[in-house]
């Protein structure tokens, strides 16, 4: 087939599919269609498109992103009836990257992945809660029943669970994929787990093994989308995982998929089973009370309380609901957590909770807090969003009005006006309190109940109430929030400027006739001003205005940087301000140093780095997720996945022609190349500020945020602490080609750095700092990658090398932030600020300081969390260090004896004083073993491989990761 | 009726009686009234306390630290010292126990004078045991932060406390030489080469 667009229609995929009734189904929509929307739009016979998923050796295809957004459009209205407002929002919605974006958040709202909320777990409480009639916190009428919905799965799924349990041919594959003998735990236990798996996530398997060419590729769709699921939302059944990834066992998972979907229908089982599967899942809030319900009603359930003591345990519980959300816990956790707060004793803790779960109210609470999760994940928070998270306090009402929280509170009163008004027109009814027309409405019998105002008075409740529960103080703590939320706001859309300017500039360079002759005539250009000088000087004829550059570069350096970074700290004002940006400077002069004190030099070395580091990374990406199987495809994605978000678009597209540019880039045509591609947009964005800037006096008011907002920009790029040493400087650029590019950015740039710095310098709690890529953590090879970056430390070849220079760099970073040992003090002090501007990954960031905060002192097994979620684990099931091996974390395996151990598992001790001892394993040296820890070398003190050692015979073993 | 009053052996029976009580009385010290301990760090039935800082008590006047005396249960060794505001504090000679119930026996003169309980914070290792593993380390193995130590022929690792095993690569063969060199790089690390002894695996 020609590389050209087609329509949906036309495509492979639709013929293949037709029994899809919409033709795309969720799994179609949000993890292909909204993944390709929001990274891999390619140039198509010279139109933007989309690829579709296509057969092994097939020809790509590809539908115009206009088609693509429709049909997401499509779904999302017409399959699952999002509201006028997000439809609306979405139709203005021009860019493709914010459309996938907003898509995704829409479709995580209205399209919740049943496997995040409905677990195994879940679906079998709420049954019990059902058959007890605890469960309905949402009236009931005579044609809106969210049980019904959930009955009607739950009975498919109970039915297709009978047959996989009790079935001749599932029992048969399920006994071939976990043979006896070969299970350490409970063999009945282990199968009976997988078939709920399997049954639980059947259309999800069937739609994986449903496309690709060869068995062998379905086969291994359908063991990684087991491994993915397993991985993803049961981590406790990890076992699982030695078994799905083997070539046969893959073979026998799918043919138990389809053995299943077969015999109760084929497609269209599968597509209703979806369908109900979603609709159970959407309508678990409805069954489930709300916060604001449970503030209520959970006091019915602690009748010996007294009033104080019932208030401060309901308050604290629904506020561990939310400090709690940067993992999902069970209600026994969270409980445990209250109790630590509150310091309730252990027996009076059982009691309580066991109060609680007989009314029913566990349900909720877990239902409230695993919620939580989900939704503060699905938005690239700031870090001082983080931080109410961790205070308790729920910032994504707020996150809409930027925290200006009078504004959240005039939405909410409008709202709740608009929906008062509506609803006494309609009703002829005079209520000026919502919750009393709400309280009306239930009353009404049941088929005249108007379901859609129930819905959303009962939300809207909840949200004025919560709203109302805030404390002055805790609205002064959101309000905080404001900058850091309106920066990241503006950075996207200044991101997504850049990527159009880069793709429009590559597009063009694309198009130049006899690119070659004018590469070559640059080259020449380059060959004669490089040799060329002034008589008598070593100043070079044809290239003064690089050659000026240079000097200032070096005078630069040698007086206002250094001061900056060294004399200026000793003005206490000037101190809070630049001690956190110390690391940063050190760390720019570093490059300029590297760079020969050239601008270029600088750019060359840091970029040349970069790149270096980013292909090291694809590669072991591909290779350590075992995605080469998938026909190169897969590997294809993630690389550019991850260029993209180191550089935009444009260099994702470039690829090997950047790499020319930059190994040119100490040249004139190399730095154009390189420097003003990346520059363009800047151009474009610092020459609207300025005749915006003189012309427009409101827009002045607002070039502080603007000003923050371009330097955060700049940060992202990571080119930003470059020229955020230049506009200390004066009068840098001046002549030259280079200068007369981009003297109009510098102009608009200094400028607003001036009054950015002005605007550091009047802001007590300013909520920016250039650790803006903190979604990159989500992605954990990036997060590792983009972690390394402030540090250079790093340790030979190797599989687990990346845990090792995460664990390397964790040193480093605590070290030149004057904070190792990490105790619960520094890491609530302002010297954590320098650790959260630098560009570790933000959720182990969080788990270090986590860690601190609970024990006074960074703990080992804290450390070695935060190395795993850097590295894209779930760090979850990590308990005493003494109990690792017999209680492996998720995603690891215990192996036993120091023999087995390699570098970069986790060592574990299991003798020492009555808890054990954890670090990353580095070099056995026999009676020792070299290694990282924390708190292995006094009282949270990290130790990096220079510094740590342990006694081997001390090591009962490893766990390596899966 | 009281003639006998003024008889001589009486009045010599009762000098003698006086003066052993007097002799007696130099004997006898008067109980020392116990200080008024005004506080503790950390108070009674605490939780979370720190198994590093040391206990402080708070006397409404200053106390001679010389007469207390503290037994405690797990037992440990105190170091008792003044400290200004009259403070005493209590250093456990080594970390103490975590997340274990300390109960303390406080002396005055050997009177008793408080019983303290609480319990030491909840960690995810053992400090204590941690620091005797570092002291081993450093004492036997104070090379341990350099090996395995690979050089152009040979490598060498730790078998034992001060005891250094040296593997040969294939076709390197001059011990001697090879011994000289690990010694060098011993003296190099700032030890004395007598301090460890040498082996070769092959």
């Amino acid at each position: 087939m020609a590389r050209r667009l087609i329509t949906y229609q036309q495509s492979t995929f639709y013929k293949n599919n037709r029994g899809l009734s919409e033709g795309a189904n969720r799994q179609f929509i949000q993890e292909w269609l909204l993944e390709q929307l929001s990274s891999q739009a390619e140039i198509v016979g010279g139109s933007r498109g989309v690829s579709l998923p296509v057969d092994n050796g097939q020809e790509p295809e590809y539908i115009s992103i206009t088609e693509a957004k429709q049909l997401v459009l499509d779904y999302l209205i017409y399959v699952k009836g999002i509201n006028k407002e997000d439809q609306e929002k979405l139709g203005r919605i021009k860019s493709e990257e914010e459309f996938a974006r907003s898509a995704s958040l829409i479709f995580a709202k209205e399209v919740q992945d049943p496997n995040k909320l409905l677990t195994a777990a879940r679906i079998e409480n709420i049954a019990a809660l059902r058959a007890k009639k605890l469960d309905v916190a949402i009236v009931k009428t005579s044609s809106y029943d969210p049980g019904k919905q959930y009955d009607l799965y739950t009975k498919m799924y109970f039915e297709a669970l009978k047959y996989a349990n009790t079935g001749v041919v599932p029992q048969k594959l399920i006994r071939d994929i976990l043979p006896p003998g070969r299970t350490s735990i409970s063999e009945a236990a282990l199968r009976a787990q997988f078939a709920r798996i399997i049954t639980a996530n059947l259309s999800d398997l069937h739609a994986a093994g449903s496309t690709g060419g060869s068995d062998q590729v379905k086969d291994f769709a359908v063991a990684s989308k087991l491994t993915d699921l397993i991985k993803q939302s049961y981590p406790e059944s990890s076992d699982l995982l030695t078994y799905v990834k083997e070539e046969k066992t893959s073979r026998q998972t799918r043919e138990l998929v389809n053995n299943i979907v077969k015999e109760f229908g084929g497609n269209e089982f599968v597509e209703t089973y979806e369908t109900r599967r979603l609709e159970a899942a959407r309508s678990l809030s409805s069954q489930l009370l709300n916060e604001t319900e449970l503030k209520s009603r959970l006091s019915s359930a602690l009748p010996n309380l007294n009033e104080t003591d019932r208030t401060r345990l309901v308050t604290t519980l629904l506020k561990t609901t939310t400090s709690s959300a940067t993992e999902k816990r069970s209600f026994d956790e969270l409980m445990t957590l209250t109790g630590q707060q509150l310091s309730i004793s252990p027996s009076i803790l059982t009691d309580l909770g066991s109060s609680i779960k007989n009314q029913g109210f566990d349900v909720s609470l877990e239902y409230i807090q695993n919620q939580k999760v989900e939704t503060l994940n699905n938005y690239r928070l700031t870090r001082r969003e983080w931080s109410l998270v961790q205070k308790g306090i729920n910032p994504t009402l707020f996150l809409r009005d930027e925290h200006q929280y009078l504004k959240t509170e005039a939405r909410l009163s409008t709202k709740k006006d608009q929906l008062l008004l509506a609803y006494n027109t309609k009703n002829n009814t005079k209520f000026d309190n919502l919750y009393d027309a709400y309280q009306a409405e239930s009353n009404k019998p049941g088929k005249n109940i108007d379901v859609d105002f129930i819905i959303n008075a009962r939300h809207l409740n909840a949200d004025l109430s919560y709203y109302t529960s805030l404390t002055p103080i805790e609205r002064r703590e959101i309000s905080r929030a404001h900058w850091g939320r309106r920066v990241l706001d503006a950075r996207s859309r200044l991101y997504e400027a850049q990527t159009k300017i880069l793709d429009s500039w590559i597009d063009f360079e694309e198009t130049i006739t006899g690119k070659k002759l004018l590469h070559r005539a640059f080259d020449k250009w380059d060959e004669i001003a490089e040799h060329v000088t002034i008589p008598g000087t070593k100043i070079p004829l044809f290239r003064i205005a690089p050659w000026i550059q240079d000097r200032l570069d070096e005078w630069k350096k040698v007086t206002t940087t250094r001061w900056l970074a060294e004399g200026a700290g000793k003005y206490k004002g000037w101190k809070v301000v630049l001690e956190p940006a110390r690391p940063v400077i050190n760390w720019g002069l570093k490059y300029f140093e590297l760079g020969g004190h050239t601008v270029g030099g600088a750019t060359t070395a840091f970029a040349s780095r970069q790149w270096g580091k980013a292909i090291k990374w694809s590669l072991a990406k591909v290779g350590l997720s075992d995605v080469g199987k998938y026909v190169g495809i897969q590997a294809g994605r993630a690389t550019t996945r991850f260029l993209i978000k180191i550089g935009g678009k444009a260099l994702a597209k470039t690829g090997a022609k950047l790499i020319g540019a930059i190994a040119s880039s100490g040249t004139i045509i190399g730095t154009v190349l390189f420097v003003g591609s990346l520059a363009l947009d800047l151009i474009s964005a610092g020459w609207s500020f300025l005749k915006k800037f003189f012309k427009d006096g409101r827009f002045r008011e607002t070039v502080v945020g603007w000003g923050l907002a371009i330097s955060a920009f700049l940060a992202t790029l990571n080119i930003g602490r470059l020229f955020a040493g230049i506009f200390t400087g004066l009068g840098i650029f001046l002549g030259g080609v280079f200068t007369l590019t981009l003297g109009s950015l510098m102009l608009a740039l200094i400028i607003i750095g001036v009054m950015s710095f002005v605007n550091i310098t009047n802001l007590s709690d300013l909520d920016v700092t250039t650790r803006l890529d903190v979604n990159l953590s989500l992605d954990s090879g990036a997060g590792q990658f983009i972690g390394s970056l402030l540090c250079d430390s790093g340790e030979g070849g190797g599989k687990n090398n990346s845990r090792i220079q995460t664990a390397a760099c964790i040193v480093e970073i605590l070290s030149k932030c004057g904070i190792n040992p990490l105790t619960s003090s520094n890491a609530n002090g302002n010297s954590w600020q320098c650790v959260l501007a630098s560009t570790l990954a933000q959720s182990a960031i969080a788990v270090l300081k986590e860690s601190a905060t609970n024990y006074t002192y960074l703990q080992c097994v804290g450390f070695v969390r935060a190395i795993d979620v850097a590295n894209g684990g779930a760090g979850s099931g990590f308990g005493d260090a003494k109990t690792l091996l017999a209680s492996p974390p998720t995603g690891y395996k215990p192996v036993l004896g120091i023999g087995s151990c390699s570098p970069g598992d986790f060592f574990v001790d299991t003798t020492t004083g009555g808890y054990g001892h954890v670090g990353v394993f580095i070099d056995n040296g026999g009676a020792t073993i070299r290694c990282a820890d924390a708190n292995g070398g006094g009282n949270g003190v990290v130790r990096g491989p220079d510094g740590c050692t342990w006694l081997s015979s001390r090591v009962a073993g490893c766990l390596k990761k899966i | 009726m009281f003639h006998f009053l003024t008889k001589k052996p009486f009045l010599i029976a009762l000098a003698i009686i006086s003066l052993g009580l007097l002799i007696f009385s130099f004997f006898i010290t008067p109980p020392t009234p116990l200080p008024t301990l005004l506080a503790t760090i950390p108070s009674d039935y605490a939780t979370k306390v720190s198994y590093l800082e040391p206990i402080q008590l708070k006397f409404a006047t200053a106390v001679d630290p010389n007469l207390l005396s503290v037994t405690s249960i797990p037992e440990e060794s105190w170091d008792i010292t003044s400290a200004p505001n009259n403070i005493v504090k209590l250093q456990s000679k080594k970390y103490l126990f975590v997340n274990t119930e300390y109960t303390l026996n406080i002396f005055y003169n050997n009177q008793p004078l408080k019983t303290l309980t609480f319990t030491t914070i909840p960690q995810q290792s053992e400090p204590r045991a941690n620091q005797e593993v570092v002291d081993e380390i450093k004492r036997d193995y104070p090379l341990a932060n350099k090996i395995p130590y690979e050089a152009p022929g040979f490598t060498i690792l730790y078998k034992s406390p001060k005891h250094l095993e040296i593997t040969l690569k294939v076709g390197v063969e001059e011990r001697g030489e090879i011994i000289n060199a690990v010694r060098d790089w011993v003296k190099e690390n700032g030890l004395d080469p007598d301090s460890h002894t040498y082996t070769f695996s092959n």
